[in-house]
């Protein structure tokens, strides 16, 4: 599911497997929990208000059962799409909460301990705890290189987002060179059309560039982002923000 | 490469606006920020204004400090200065930037 490229590709079949377990009466399995975190997860770009419909039916599903990775991952769902929904100390707890279980069963460290502390890393942001923000975004960084080295996708995205949070906290210049190195290495390992972390990168260091006050590269990087994600992933939310990000540039420097 | 262009930002967030109806994503600071940069740099006050009452409201008497808040100071000395309120402008300065200095977030949240 994670690698197709159409985002409603999977909606048919995830709403027969419900229809299937409806029919059954089975209102109340781990399986069934799984599968509601297969359909939030399907819908967290396209419909948040199904997603976190879903993902709080799931995790209510496995709170019934002793704690398991089924639970985990449903808070990790719960948690992103909280987070973009605006809705952050919801996202923010989930987070903390499936980083605990994910040290549990998976060991510490582990492969998704990036992801997860970059993301409550990003609820804790919204909320304005930026010593934990930071401390989080580090965390996600160190272990992402620590693992998997300096130009694996997860230190490329962990880079980029620790060094955006040290932009908008007044710190652009200890963050250019972050930025930079994961804008850089990310052109190199994944090329200029990769649809999923080229316009990411792009996109996060053009915004750091009209920040520190250099509009014209900026719009350069941004531009590029949204043709990319215009091309691979047209209508999605994110696309949405970019165009939000690019019209901002497109307007010139101001005090807003 | 030319900026200041306002007509094509326009376009821009009119498309972003249409994603967020489809996706069910409410209009939040990444959409309302440019939206009200827009205004004033058109020099809209009455947009801007709307937008202004719209999203943030009044500016609290007393409020936590965060970024919506600066925002929303930010937002309405822009609006001062857009209407020939000089001293509204500087009023509403002063005060935000006594709520950084005085927080302890201060060293985040320099402008």
């Amino acid at each position: 599911m994670h690698s197709s490229r159409s985002v409603n590709e999977a909606e048919p079949v995830l709403v027969e497997a419900k229809s299937i377990l409806d029919a059954s009466g089975n209102y109340s399995s781990p399986i069934r929990g799984n599968l509601l975190a297969m359909m939030a997860e399907n819908y967290s770009s396209t419909n948040l208000p199904k997603s976190l419909a879903y993902a709080k039916e799931a995790i209510g599903i496995y709170r019934k059962y002793p704690s398991s990775i089924g639970l985990m991952q449903a808070l990790y769902i719960s948690g992103v799409t909280s987070s973009t929904a605006g809705q952050n100390e919801q996202a923010a707890a989930h987070l903390r909460e499936a980083i605990s279980l994910s040290k549990h069963f998976n060991g510490d460290p582990n492969l998704d301990l990036p992801r997860d502390y970059a993301y409550e890393a990003q609820a804790e942001n919204e909320l304005n705890r930026y010593s934990d923000a930071e401390e989080d975004y580090r965390a996600a960084f160190n272990y992402a290189r620590a693992l998997n080295g300096d130009q694996d996708v997860d230190t490329l995205e962990t880079e980029s987002r620790l060094g955006t949070f040290l932009v908008s906290t007044s710190r652009p210049k200890q963050a250019l060179p972050y930025l930079e190195k994961a804008k850089n290495a990310c052109l190199k390992t994944k090329g200029p059309d990769d649809p999923f972390y080229t316009p990411q990168m792009l996109l996060q260091n053009g915004m750091a560039l009209e920040t520190i006050g250099l509009p014209e590269q900026a719009l350069r990087f941004v531009s590029d982002a949204v043709e990319n994600r215009r091309k691979n992933r047209p209508g999605t939310q994110y696309l949405g923000q970019m165009l939000e990000s690019q019209a901002s540039v497109l307007i010139g420097p101001g005090a807003l | 490469m030319d900026l200041g262009r306002y007509e094509s930002a326009g376009q821009v967030l009119e498309a972003a606006y249409r994603i967020r109806v489809k996706v069910g994503q409410k209009a939040d600071k990444n959409y309302i920020v440019p939206r009200l940069k827009l205004a004033i740099a058109q020099s809209d006050a009455g947009q801007a204004r709307r937008l202004i009452e719209d999203y943030y409201g009044p500016i609290p008497d007393s409020a936590p400090i965060s970024i919506r808040l600066l925002q929303n100071m930010q937002a309405h000395a822009e609006l001062a200065l857009l209407t020939n309120d000089g001293k509204m402008a500087a009023s509403i300065g002063h005060r935000l930037n006594e709520t950084i200095r005085s927080s302890h977030l201060e060293i985040y949240l320099r402008l």
